[in-house]
């Protein structure tokens, strides 16, 4: 055992005694600052149905604008936040107002802006300070006087106009100008601007005349665009240009969509565990399955692999076997053990011996003398063939794969545990009065049990592709992975495999605890083992995913850690 | 058609009462959107005493979308595949539903005074444009010959 994991040892031996009471503490002042922040709104805002639990991660977003930009602002502890339609709207308008205030312009021009500027009010400021007003207009196309829109000194409302474009004769009044000066009837106008919403092209609508870049401003939209379908889905598209002009912000992938977007308060290109208010979770980044601690190159290798591979790969594996000399892969077709290879050596299927004379046997048991090769002790191996190397590869892979796959399996398996304990946890809590509390308890218990077995499943992917030695080429996968030479790579996977170790013993002796019968999970010995096994589970997890920054990733391109995820039920309080 | 916008009614009627030299364009009795049109190839271009036949049509949407036109002649040229489709920027990203019958035809005879082998529609064409212009302008003369007649 290494010096550094012996001190960890002591340490976390230590901390065993103490952590229950520790751990109180802890989870008292969580529940207190949860009390601060969240109780206030909560019951106008959160919709949440009693039994899912709901992420306490993403700061749900508030309906007061100055409380809304300090959360946006100074939530460092939160990762990202979760956002419904109207909270989309709220923010937008804020943004809108702020730009439109210091520029000193309408706010239909502002949101124009906007959307030219793709939501980046930063480079509009900047812009702004540099060039001056002029500037900004100027590079989203729009002319200095749109704001004394329309009408012309010296044109008479009643004028007759011919409208350049459908010919027909109209009343000045049933025509509008834009401020670059082309004008065109309110008829061409509605047609015009209705086509490009309903192609979904609202977000670059210009002047209709040839080479005008002029864009149609807001004002003459609402003013052309009376239809009621039409004008809804022309907001709409402004609210999800917000959204998609928006690296920081992503919609929720859940199917049917959930209407939820997402707002990450880390740099976009780092994957990042998300759970929607709907529940649903997936990955920031990639968007699909969230799969932390891999990185999304890795677990993009990996499923490929596993949808190409894993089946073929089992069968090989279960059903056959080398050739002792030539290494080829055989299959055994028919209940005759002698093996006759093409490259026409004789073996034996059950000792992998030479079968030289018919008079092969094997049946009689002899204690194993533990040489290094004692398959290959009558014959030499044909070094030039790298068959052999096919199969190790092979092996390396199901032994990642098929720790993968089981603690896959356990999270499904402990779902229906947690369940069943949810169920009887109820009916404790007509009985006890104190039984809400213990629910809380147990709920974030099994919620550190699934983030743990998540972070352990894909951990062997990360394992699988970061202490590759094989020589096959998989710098591809290993985007923001530091790049190890010879023992570097050996001892930084040691560090590693200890850690996932160590996580792996506590997070099965958690498990265990959690499937003891209910009667005694409420006892208060057990209640304290599970808390304390919860800290202790925590406490690794944070082990292994300092290790990976520290060890293992490059400099920004760190992981971040799940963070705990609270109960719904605590946030009712 | 049940009825005719105006804009077409009138493009229509100053398409044959004025049409621009060297072009002319009438539309089918059965379809009004529906154009036969004649372009003459421009004088000192490989297209020369050429006589080229096209279709028109005006969508629906039109004039806010791009009336369709493509060559029924057989032409050698790097902006016109062999389907006859033309690769010109007014009747793609640049339409503007300021630009008539008219402009767009226009264009197109301008297109065949200047073939521009840097925006290929024919890469084949074009590379041929590329490498050999002479080569290319007497290939695109002989066609004309053999099929703009």
């Amino acid at each position: 055992m290494s010096q550094k994991r012996k001190n960890e040892e002591e340490m976390i031996d230590s901390s065993d005694e103490e952590f229950v009471e520790d751990d109180d503490i802890d989870l008292d002042e969580e529940d207190v600052e949860i009390d601060e922040d969240d109780i206030d709104d909560e019951d106008s805002v959160l919709s949440f149905d009693e039994n899912t639990p709901v992420s306490g991660n993403p700061k749900r977003a508030r309906h007061n604008e100055d409380e809304m930009f300090n959360t946006a602002v100074s939530s460092t502890e939160n990762d990202y936040m979760v956002w419904d339609y109207k909270d989309i709207i709220k923010k937008q308008q804020v943004e809108v107002e702020r730009v439109a205030e210091v520029l000193g312009i309408s706010n239909s021009s502002a949101r124009v802006l906007l959307r030219k500027f793709e939501w980046k009010s930063e480079n509009i400021m900047n812009t702004f300070f540099e060039k001056e007003l002029a500037g900004v207009l100027k590079q989203a196309n729009i002319t200095i006087d749109d704001i004394k829109m329309n009408q012309d000194e010296n044109e008479n409302a009643d004028d007759d106009y011919e409208c350049p474009l459908c010919l027909d004769d109209k009343k000045i009044s049933q025509t509008t100008r834009l401020p670059c000066g082309h004008r065109f009837c309110n008829d061409c106008w509605r047609y015009h601007i209705e086509l490009k919403i309903k192609e979904g092209q609202s977000r670059v609508m210009k002047c209709m005349a040839f080479k005008c870049l002029e864009a149609i401003d807001e004002s003459v939209v609402s003013k052309i665009v009376t239809d009621k379908h039409m004008r809804a889905m022309y907001e709409k598209s402004i609210v999800e240009s917000y959204i998609e002009d928006n690296k920081n912000i992503k919609w929720c992938t859940s199917t049917p969509s959930c209407g939820n977007c997402v707002q990450t308060n880390l740099p976009p290109s780092i994957p990042l565990d998300i759970r929607c208010y709907c529940s649903h979770e997936f990955c920031f980044k990639c968007t699909n399955h969230p799969h932390l601690p891999a990185t999304c190159e890795m677990m993009k290798g990996w499923l490929q692999k596993s949808q190409d591979d894993s089946e073929t790969a089992n069968y090989i594996v279960a059903n056959t076997k080398e050739c002792p000399k030539c290494g080829k892969v055989t299959e055994k077709s028919s209940g005759c053990n002698h093996m006759t290879c093409i490259c026409s050596y004789h073996w034996c299927w059950l000792c992998n011996g030479h079968f030289a004379d018919y008079q092969h046997s094997c049946g009689r048991y002899k204690t194993p003398t533990y040489s290094i090769d004692h398959n290959n002790a009558d014959v030499k191996r044909d070094e030039s063939v790298k068959v052999s190397n096919a199969r190790t590869l092979l092996e390396r892979y199901m032994h990642y794969f098929t720790r993968y796959k089981v603690h896959e399996d356990s999270r499904n398996k402990e779902k229906v545990t947690r369940d069943a304990i949810r169920e009887k946890m109820k009916v404790m809590a007509t009985l006890q009065r104190n039984a809400t509390f213990d629910i809380d308890k147990i709920e974030e218990s099994t919620e550190t049990l699934f983030r743990c077995r998540k972070t352990m499943q894909y951990a062997y992917v990360a394992g699988y592709y970061m202490f590759d030695d094989s020589g096959q080429d998989l710098t591809r996968y290993l985007v923001g992975v530091k790049k190890f030479k010879g023992q570097q790579k050996q001892l930084a996977q040691t560090i590693w495999e200890d850690n996932v170790e160590q996580l792996e013993m506590a997070v099965e002796s958690l498990s265990k605890l959690l499937e003891s019968p209910v009667e005694e999970i409420v006892q208060p010995d057990t209640k304290k083992n599970i808390m304390g096994s919860t800290v202790l589970v925590d406490k690794r997890l944070t082990a292994l995913y300092s290790i990976l920054n520290e060890e293992l990733m490059e400099e920004g391109c760190q992981l971040p850690k799940p963070r705990p995820v609270i109960p719904r039920t605590l946030l009712k309080k | 058609m049940s009825s005719l916008p105006r804009r077409i009614f009138k493009e229509t009627q100053k398409l044959i009462t004025e049409p621009p030299p060297g072009i002319s364009a009438t539309p089918h009795e059965d379809n009004l959107r529906h154009f036969k049109v004649i372009i003459t190839g421009p004088a000192t271009s490989p297209y020369e005493n050429g006589i080229f036949n096209l279709e028109l049509f005006l969508p629906d949407n039109y004039p806010m979308v791009p009336p369709k036109v493509r060559f029924l002649t057989k032409i050698y040229h790097p902006n016109i595949d062999r389907l006859g489709r033309i690769c010109l920027d007014i009747l793609k990203d640049k339409w503007s539903p300021a630009l008539q019958i008219r402009t767009v035809l226009l264009s197109i005879q301008a297109l065949l005074s200047s073939p521009n082998p840097d925006d290929p529609l024919a890469n084949d064409v074009a590379e041929h444009w590329k490498k050999d212009e002479n080569g290319a302008i007497a290939k695109a003369r002989e066609w004309t010959q053999t099929h703009a007649k």
